[in-house]
């Protein structure tokens, strides 16, 4: 086999199965392979997309990097911003107040890792209950009501069957965040802290500073998504972001991110989160019990860490 | 790229396999209804129940809900249902907001979108299917618990997930009934416990020691009974447990003497209703005052004000009747 496929088995297995869906879907139930279904894959996987790719770029940059805090961040930055608006903060603060928080809870997590050494998934796993636990306390478990009317007609628009959230927040951030890691100093600098921390701290890169930028950076796209459901939903949820972590290291892994860190592209990493709710939403249309849903995705990511795997090894 | 092949064909396998349970069939019209988690007994029992009245009214019976208890899950179920074709959709909402943005989806679709078990009040749905009102679960509760326990008792609360709806309601009336007629009895904070019976548990065994005068526990969600129980059994202390059990969950508590009583409805009553309730809908019959339902021995009443369609009274179940049951 020849070293570039095998260094790109993952993605070759990502088109493989994204072909194999829609060529199956196509083949005997084509009526799923509806505009309406377009719709619906893509606002159910607007607020995974986000959080996958701060996931992602935390995950590629090494040092154990993972950031399992990303559903609370969506559910507290939710909680908070509605809550600033409770307290009298005019409606148009709402985007900033939770990419603000977001922002604040993403630093939080990165000083702790940074500044204190301790291991992300430690850091993260506290922070995660901190924060979900948190945004239960605020609201009672309540959901809290009145987001401005302009907000949720932004949130439930659609530009003919594309969902308005996915067109103008998670296209112009996967677009900038891809031109960040193909064409800037820092792109590189994260592939290769995680490729070789050693390495890189000897050649004198900035890597508890990156670091702390990219646990920022996957706090404020998860405060982005806590606005977004916001809009979609009209009301903060403290449960909203339940799960979305694990959806969103399944979207990381499938995507063809090592978890050791060093390799993987936000391109596989959208269109794994995008494959994961497309198969959801198939599986559901189709007819099938959930349970099995579940499972189903459960043995793609196990298939796709297999690749990994073999993709890994050299020689 | 021996890998990768086998993955496709695992995933071509895994589609075609599902082919037989297509539900494109569009002549007899379809009820489907959507609980908040599915594998529970309580929930099953809903299933059985919608299937029976499917087979006796002609209809399709769907039947599809999230794994765990999670709002967002539900809504792309609800949402699949709706691009399918399915003609009338029953949700136990878990969080009321959230089914919003799906009733102009569902009109959109000729779709029609009812609640069952759990409620959307402002979500424009046609109908409630209730059980029971919130107002007569609550209340009966206490009641029976305080006349078993004193009206001086301190009672704690163990629920399941903080947003249910209908959970949240019972607790308010609970706390409405104690406020106005029993004002010697405390009733503590509820406790969540998510839709896990060893959190419930856990959360027992932490209200009993940082009460030592508790007197009783109620669980609300009917995932917590067990937990509950649990938990008093091994205490060894004089505490009453109770809650909204089914009779199959709490049958052993109640005859161990754990649960002194449970108080619910007969959920497989609830499924028949809510598919008579969606073919009401489907053949545009709407509801009258008082409803004749085949296999009911009471009419059931429907409120034109608030939308409610009530399945009756909530019933108490002992150690003495609960073998007559079975779900």
């Amino acid at each position: 086999m020849n070293h570039a496929l095998r260094r790109n088995l993952v993605p070759v297995m990502l088109c493989v199965l994204w072909v194999a869906l829609l060529g199956t879907l196509a083949a005997t139930h084509a009526w799923i392979l509806s505009p309406r279904t377009l719709t619906s894959v893509l606002q159910f996987a607007t607020i995974l997309s986000l959080a996958a790719m701060g996931m992602g770029l935390v995950v590629i940059a090494g040092g154990a990097g993972i950031d399992l805090s990303v559903g609370g961040t969506i559910s507290l930055s939710a909680v908070l911003g509605m809550m600033g608006l409770g307290a009298g903060l005019p409606g148009y603060w709402l985007p900033m107040v939770c990419l603000g928080c977001g922002v604040m809870l993403g630093l939080f997590n990165g000083l702790l890792v940074t500044r204190l050494g301790i291991l992300p998934l430690i850091v993260t796993l506290g922070t995660f209950y901190l924060f979900s636990g948190l945004a239960l306390a605020l609201t009672g478990g309540g959901a809290i009501a009145g987001v401005p009317d302009w907000a949720v007609g932004w949130g439930r628009a659609r530009w003919g069957a594309l969902p308005m959230p996915f067109i103008t927040v998670v296209l112009p951030a996967f677009v900038l965040l891809s031109g960040l890691m193909a064409l800037t100093s820092w792109g590189r600098w994260i592939v290769a802290m995680g490729d070789n921390e050693r390495a890189a701290r000897l050649a004198g890169l900035p890597v508890d500073r990156v670091r702390l930028m990219l646990y920022a950076l996957s706090g404020a796209l998860a405060g982005l998504g806590g606005f977004i459901s916001l809009a979609w939903l009209g009301s903060a949820r403290p449960n909203i972001g339940v799960n979305v972590e694990l959806e969103a290291l399944t979207a990381v892994l499938l995507g063809g991110v090592a978890i050791t860190g060093g390799r993987g592209g936000l391109v596989g990493v959208v269109s794994a989160a995008l494959l994961v709710v497309m198969l959801r939403t198939a599986l559901l249309q189709i007819g099938i019990n959930t349970v099995w849903q579940t499972g189903a995705i459960g043995a793609l990511l196990v298939v796709a860490l297999l690749v990994n795997r073999f993709s890994n090894s050299r020689g | 790229m021996t890998i990768a092949r086998l993955a496709s064909c695992l995933s071509i396998a895994a589609l075609s396999a599902a082919l037989p349970l297509s539900v494109a069939a569009q002549d007899t019209p379809s009820v489907a209804f959507v609980p908040q988690l599915i594998g529970i007994p309580y929930f099953n029992a809903m299933e059985n129940g919608g299937n029976a009245a499917a087979e006796d009214l002609g209809m399709q019976f769907i039947y599809q809900g999230p794994v765990d208890a999670n709002p967002l899950d539900q809504l792309q179920i609800v949402e699949s249902l709706i691009s399918r074709g399915v003609d009338a959709i029953a949700v136990s909402v878990l969080d009321a907001s959230a089914i919003a943005p799906l009733v102009d989806s569902a009109a959109s679709q000729d779709a029609i979108l009812f609640t069952s078990d759990s409620d959307a009040a402002d979500s424009g749905r046609p109908v409630y299917v209730a059980q029971a009102t919130d107002e007569g679960l609550g209340f009966k509760l206490i009641d029976e618990l305080v006349a078993r326990v004193g009206d001086d008792a301190t009672i704690g609360i163990v629920s399941g997930e903080a947003t249910a709806s209908n959970l949240n309601a019972w607790i308010g009336f609970m706390r409405d009934r104690v406020a106005a007629e029993y004002p010697g009895v405390t009733l503590l904070d509820p406790e969540f416990a998510g839709g896990t019976a060893e959190r419930a548990a856990q959360l027992s065994t932490d209200l009993i020691a940082a009460h030592p005068d508790l007197d009783a526990i109620i669980a609300v969600a009917s995932s917590t009974c067990p937990g509950v129980a649990q938990a008093i059994e091994t205490s060894g202390k004089e505490i009453m447990g109770t809650g909204y059990c089914s009779p199959n969950t709490a049958r052993a508590y109640l005859k161990s003497g754990a649960f002194g009583f449970t108080v619910l409805w007969d959920p497989y009553q609830l499924g028949y209703l809510t598919v008579w309730a969606g073919k009401q809908l489907i053949d545009g019959a709407g509801f009258a005052a008082e409803n004749e339902v085949p296999t009911f021995d009471a009419p059931v009443t429907f409120d034109a004000e608030t939308g409610i369609l009530l399945l009756g009274e909530p019933f108490v179940f002992t150690a003495e009747n609960v073998d007559d049951f079975d779900f």
